[in-house]
């Protein structure tokens, strides 16, 4: 009985390890769904620990989100109310009321609605703009200039409507955020409220760089954000670029990493 | 399998021996039993014969620093896998950007597979599974550590499937060696994949799990009910933590909810959420109390009283805390303290009663 139960576990982890390996295999077969050649702006190098060997390129989009984010912003933009309701989100209650308050004790029942909804799978559309993120970008910003455009349930309409290669269709985590209005004038909250979608989290933000590719990254002795906060990252812009692909799982790897001669010289 | 719960009676069994002696010693030193020389040599040449036994065949605390040293090397052997659990994952970090992708692979791969098989050779040699059990502890976080960095290499995206699998072989070990430390383990990751399902079920990602305790009280209740069945009926010793464990999901989740209604499913005002979980949690304690009490769980009993204590001051604190002054609430909480002790005085005396007869 007992070498029953050792064979099954041994068994589970052969088992589990084929899963992985064919998924991949699956995921990698045939011509890439999209390829697309980023720089480190868009693609930052990280690396999870101290000790670790292992390198990262987490996948930066505007606008970042973050609690509050959104807080000062005149309206929702694109991601609004009908958009999500188009990814999921049930929104008949209405969210404007006037006296939505900061507490959670005290906030209307709007407010506890939306803001305890969870979190929703949706595939995102990421334009790579050469203007940069928001559009501020006079060649010196180190924003990414990947920009969220659209968001849907599915993969195949949004393919549809932005056949460009500059448009990355990519499975995220997108959440509702109830926004109540601000008063620039009084420096307050105004009455009333909106709701408008973020993106929050990509399925697969960081990527592996292959044994391949390291050597190229290597080098680099800094992470991005260690290499931002130095004056040269402004002087000399991103230090490499990356050929990202995406599969028919909708997962990415790289294709290739070269470092980049100085932007600005 | 039936080697652990026999390791389990033989235990029990040597402990009222012990128990047995030293109420014998008391009893003659009263007078309130004498037993003659050739009486007296019979039953200490039974006792000792037995224990000699139940040592040989099962290697169990025959002696009460015996047993003390034991729990020692059971705290030992969980922060000894702990540990070996990081020093393989980090040793793998270290060397990760050194290897090549077949290889990083093969050493994934072979690791679990290697520690499974450390863990059978150390059961075979040792009957305390001491060493077993550490070896077990790192033979599960080598799967971990596999299906994580693979999906890390690969750039997969995230899945449940890896809760289930992780929960199976915890739960294979623990079977198969009556160890309880995997089992713990695996019952987590279980409750995870559970709580990740009914995530899913009910529209929202799987990885968002955590957001509604709501998503736990399946698999809590699941937990409590195993020991009643009746397959588990030969695995008696895993079924304190079943309970313990089932319980706490239960009670942590409700806790939340009471305090936090705006997270549960339920399509109420959240006021009336919190104060439906605050009745459920009251009642559930209760409940736990009771039936500890009744059935003699002591850790069901304790983990009842435990939580209806906590759920009784955060209703003080929420009804008194604003309004009255910090001196007078903790003078009040100190007074509802000493009148509880009084009440579970009363309790405890009247148990008492009810087992002596």
């Amino acid at each position: 009985m007992r070498r029953i139960a050792i064979l099954l576990a041994a068994a589970l982890v052969l088992a589990a390890d084929v899963f992985v390996v064919v998924k991949e295999a699956q995921n990698r077969s045939g011509s890439p769904i999209a390829t697309i050649e980023l720089t480190e702006w868009e693609l930052r190098l990280v690396r999870p620990q101290r000790e670790s060997t292992a390198l990262f390129l987490e996948l930066a989009w505007e606008p970042v989100w973050g609690w509050g984010r959104f807080k000062f912003e005149d309206g929702p933009g694109w991601f609004n109310q009908a958009k999500l309701e188009e990814v999921g989100y049930d929104c008949r209650l209405a969210p404007s009321d006037p006296s939505a308050a900061a507490n959670y004790r005290t906030m209307t029942a709007a407010a506890a609605h939306y803001r305890a909804m969870t979190a929703k799978e949706a595939f995102v559309v990421l334009e790579y703009s050469e203007a940069g993120g928001g559009g501020v970008d006079n060649g010196r910003s180190s924003r990414s200039r990947l920009v969220a455009v659209d968001a849907g349930r599915s993969f195949a309409p949004l393919r549809k409507k932005y056949p460009d290669a500059r448009f990355l269709i990519v499975p995220s985590l997108v959440r509702l955020l109830y926004i109540a209005k601000w008063d620039p004038n009084t420096r307050k909250d105004a009455p009333g409220a909106y709701l408008r979608g973020a993106v929050v989290e990509m399925l697969v933000g960081q990527i592996s760089v292959p044994p391949s590719q390291r050597s190229v990254l290597q080098a680099l002795s800094q992470t991005t954000s260690d290499y931002l906060a130095t004056p040269e990252a402004r002087a000399r812009g991103p230090r490499y670029s990356v050929v990202l692909h995406y599969g028919r799982n909708y997962e990415p790897w790289i294709g290739s990493c070269r470092l980049l001669a100085s932007a600005r010289q | 399998m039936g080697e652990s719960i026999a390791k389990h009676e033989a235990q029990q069994r040597a402990d009222r021996i012990r128990a047995f002696r030293e109420e014998l010693a008391e009893l003659e030193r009263e007078g309130a039993l004498t037993l003659d020389a050739a009486q007296r040599a019979t039953v200490e040449s039974h006792l000792q014969q037995t224990l000699a036994e139940l040592a040989k065949r099962f290697d169990v605390d025959t002696t009460a620093s015996q047993k003390q040293i034991s729990w020692g090397m059971r705290i030992a052997s969980t922060l000894g896998g702990l540990a070996l659990c990081a020093a393989v994952v980090l040793f793998f970090q270290r060397f990760w950007g050194s290897l090549g992708v077949p290889a990083q692979v093969a050493v994934l791969v072979v690791t679990p597979l290697v520690m499974l098989a450390a863990t059978e050779f150390a059961a075979r040699r040792e009957r305390t599974l001491y060493y077993g059990s550490l070896l077990s502890l790192v033979a599960f976080g080598a799967f971990v550590l596999n299906l994580t960095v693979l999906g890390s290499i690969f750039n997969l995206t995230p899945s449940r499937d890896a809760l289930l699998a992780w929960g199976i072989f915890g739960l294979l070990l623990a079977y198969a060696y009556g160890l309880q430390l995997p089992l713990a383990a695996g019952l987590i990751c279980l409750l995870g994949y559970l709580a990740a399902c009914f995530s899913s079920w009910l529209g929202a990602p799987w990885l968002s799990f955590p957001e509604r305790p709501e998503n736990f009280l399946l698999g809590g209740l699941i937990l409590i009910a195993v020991p009643g069945l009746r397959l588990q009926r030969r695995y008696a010793e895993f079924d304190w933590l079943y309970r313990t464990l089932g319980l706490l999901t239960l009670f942590l989740a409700i806790l939340i909810l009471s305090e936090w209604g705006a997270v549960s499913y339920l399509p109420m005002r959240q006021s009336a959420v919190e104060a439906i979980y605050q009745v459920m949690g009251f009642a559930g304690a209760g409940m736990a109390l009771w039936m500890g009490i009744r059935a003699r769980f002591a850790g069901v009993a304790n983990l009842g009283a435990a939580f209806f204590t906590v759920f009784l001051y955060l209703r003080f604190y929420h009804w008194w805390w604003d309004w009255m002054p910090g001196y007078l609430f903790f003078l009040v909480i100190g007074l509802i303290s000493i009148g509880l002790l009084a009440l579970f005085r009363k309790l405890r005396r009247r148990t008492a009663e009810v087992v002596t007869p």
